[in-house]
């Protein structure tokens, strides 16, 4: 239920990114008309890199050595990933200077996806320290 | 124990504190309340630099188990404690330490601040200036205490 819970989360928040950063990408192309299959393409990337990610990124506790080396090859496959699947999916034609605009398209929902994280999880320190705060009062 | 009332009665100075619980029966959230008073009052046998002393649990910080034994960091202070963590998580189960590692056990009235960390962790910010980490895996009963998400 916990794996299921995460996975969910996971998917949600990347499906969104992808999603987000796929209106500024196609915006920027300019190409007018796009077939239906993105709309299956979209979420279909976001189960990839959700199972990535939850296989790189175990709910447990890492060193901080762990951690970057955990993140790093997260990034590494999630990048692989998005430029295999972008290709056959013919989001862009494989080449040095469209694999670095994917590669930065991928950075931002990587950030979009972490700073969401980051706001949830200061958010429930935050009600935690409120917590604690009533409860020191209270005594 | 809803409704419950409590009476607060001034002692003059040096008489001896006595806490008298009426009730029609013990029940078990009364029994916690004792087993908690009688918890934070009862002295830690610890060793220090050889010698037992005799600390009050409310000034230790943190236990910490490091290699096999058990230190009760207080403010300024170590003691060793020769006493297994999960015996110490046992007896102050219904006071105010808490379980946040495989290998600490903290006093959550000594906790500052708390702020998010690497991958989900906690790291708390103790009265003292030292820092702890939270496990992610602990949070939840961390919130479970502080009655968030659930009874504490």
């Amino acid at each position: 239920m916990k794996l299921f819970k995460e996975i969910i989360s996971y998917f949600t928040k990347i499906t969104t990114g992808t999603l987000l950063i796929s209106l500024v990408a196609i915006k920027i192309s300019g190409v007018e008309v796009w077939t239906t299959d993105i709309l299956w393409h979209i979420p279909l990337l976001g189960l990839v890199t959700t199972i990535i990610t939850v296989a790189a990124l175990p709910d447990k506790d890492y060193t901080r050595r762990e951690g970057i080396i955990r993140y790093s090859l997260h990034f590494v496959l999630l990048s692989a990933a998005v430029l295999i699947m972008g290709a056959a999916f013919n989001w862009y034609v494989p080449s040095l200077l469209n694999c670095t605009v994917m590669l930065l398209y991928i950075v931002a929902v990587y950030a979009f996806t972490y700073i969401t994280r980051y706001i949830s999880s200061k958010r429930s320190a935050d009600e935690l320290n409120k917590a604690l705060e009533r409860r020191k009062r209270g005594k | 124990m809803s409704g419950i009332k409590i009476t607060i009665e001034e002692l003059p100075e040096g008489a001896e504190e006595e806490i008298v619980i009426r009730c029609a029966a013990p029940d078990e959230e009364i029994l916690k309340l004792i087993y908690a008073l009688k918890s934070r009052r009862d002295k830690l046998p610890c060793l220090d630099e050889g010698s037992i002393v005799m600390i009050e649990p409310r000034c230790v910080y943190y236990f910490e188990a490091v290699d096999d034994r058990v230190f009760a960091y207080c403010e300024n202070k170590v003691y060793e404690i020769r006493r297994k963590l999960y015996e110490l998580e046992q007896q102050f189960e219904n006071t105010d330490f808490l379980r946040i590692s495989k290998s600490v056990i903290i006093n959550l009235s000594k906790i500052k601040r708390l702020t998010p960390s690497f991958s989900g962790r906690l790291e708390a910010l103790l009265d003292n200036g030292e820092k702890a980490v939270i496990s992610r895996q602990y949070v939840p009963a961390l919130k479970k205490k502080l009655g968030i998400g659930g009874q504490s």
